[in-house]
């Protein structure tokens, strides 16, 4: 049986122990940043216990992306209309790097493709972070 | 009649941040640690088993480091399972971490604390402190 082709997903995974936990957060600041998993992590961690929340909150990531020179994109929505998916986003989008909040998660966006472990292309998109060079 | 809430606001955040700290925030209650040293120790527990320091696996293994001891909640088809309410009214004594839906919530000689009240909430299983 031919196994369903994703449209721009490419399976992705930094985890040291391999592990397909919930470190979506993690996963995307990884390939956005080019940072090893370990290093993600403590400095997550880090910036967490400075503002007193979790690592993994969207304050943290929120300010790390910030000192990382990326600029935040809000997708306003019009009434009776729908927000992007990703898959669209990916389409309008073929070059740059970028960071999609969806909902529960966050995904890397690279050059049209997206780099996690599942397939998020109808997922509707909030909100985005773009790399500024 | 009005029931008494058996619920008590607990927030040991040392910026006293309403946040999506529960995990630590009942790991405070159950043991006595202060946050920072809490939110310490599950970071680097999680660190090295390479998953958030929220995440199940992650306050399963710190509550077992610390002797806490598991008990699961088995429901026999047609019956609910108790709630975080019925449970501290049936625990009047001890302190447990009971697990509800992606939340932990700490019990304590009958009365749980946590910044919102989630009385009606399921419980699926706890940990007791020895």
């Amino acid at each position: 049986m031919a196994l369903k082709t994703v449209y721009g997903l490419v399976k992705y995974n930094p985890n040291p122990k391999e592990k397909k936990t919930s470190d979506g957060v993690i996963r995307a600041l990884c390939r956005v940043t080019g940072e090893d998993w370990d290093s993600i992590y403590l400095n997550l961690l880090k910036l967490g216990f400075e503002l007193k929340v979790m690592p993994t909150d969207s304050v943290v990531w929120k300010k790390y992306l910030d000192g990382k020179g990326f600029v935040y994109h809000s997708i306003p929505v019009e009434k009776g209309v729908k927000r992007p998916k990703v898959e669209t986003f990916l389409r309008e989008h073929p070059t740059g790097t970028y960071i999609l909040r969806v909902a529960g998660t966050i995904l890397a966006c690279v050059n049209g493709h997206y780099y996690t472990m599942y397939d998020y292309n109808d997922s509707a998109i909030y909100g985005y972070y773009e790399k500024i060079y | 009649m009005a029931v008494k809430s058996r619920n008590k606001y607990y927030n040991p955040n040392p910026l006293k941040k309403e946040t999506g700290d529960c995990v630590v925030r009942a790991i405070c209650k159950a043991t006595g640690k202060d946050w920072d040293t809490v939110y310490t120790e599950i970071g680097k527990l999680g660190f090295e088993m390479k998953e958030p320091p929220n995440y199940r696996n992650v306050w399963k293994k710190y509550l077992e480091n610390n002797n806490f001891i598991y008990h699961s909640i088995p429901v026999k088809k047609g019956s609910k399972r108790p709630t975080v309410a019925s449970f501290a009214e049936t625990h009047t004594k001890g302190t447990f971490v009971l697990r509800v839906a992606r939340h932990i919530v700490t019990c304590e000689d009958g009365y749980y604390y946590d910044l919102n009240d989630f009385a009606d909430s399921a419980v699926y299983s706890y940990y007791e402190k020895p």
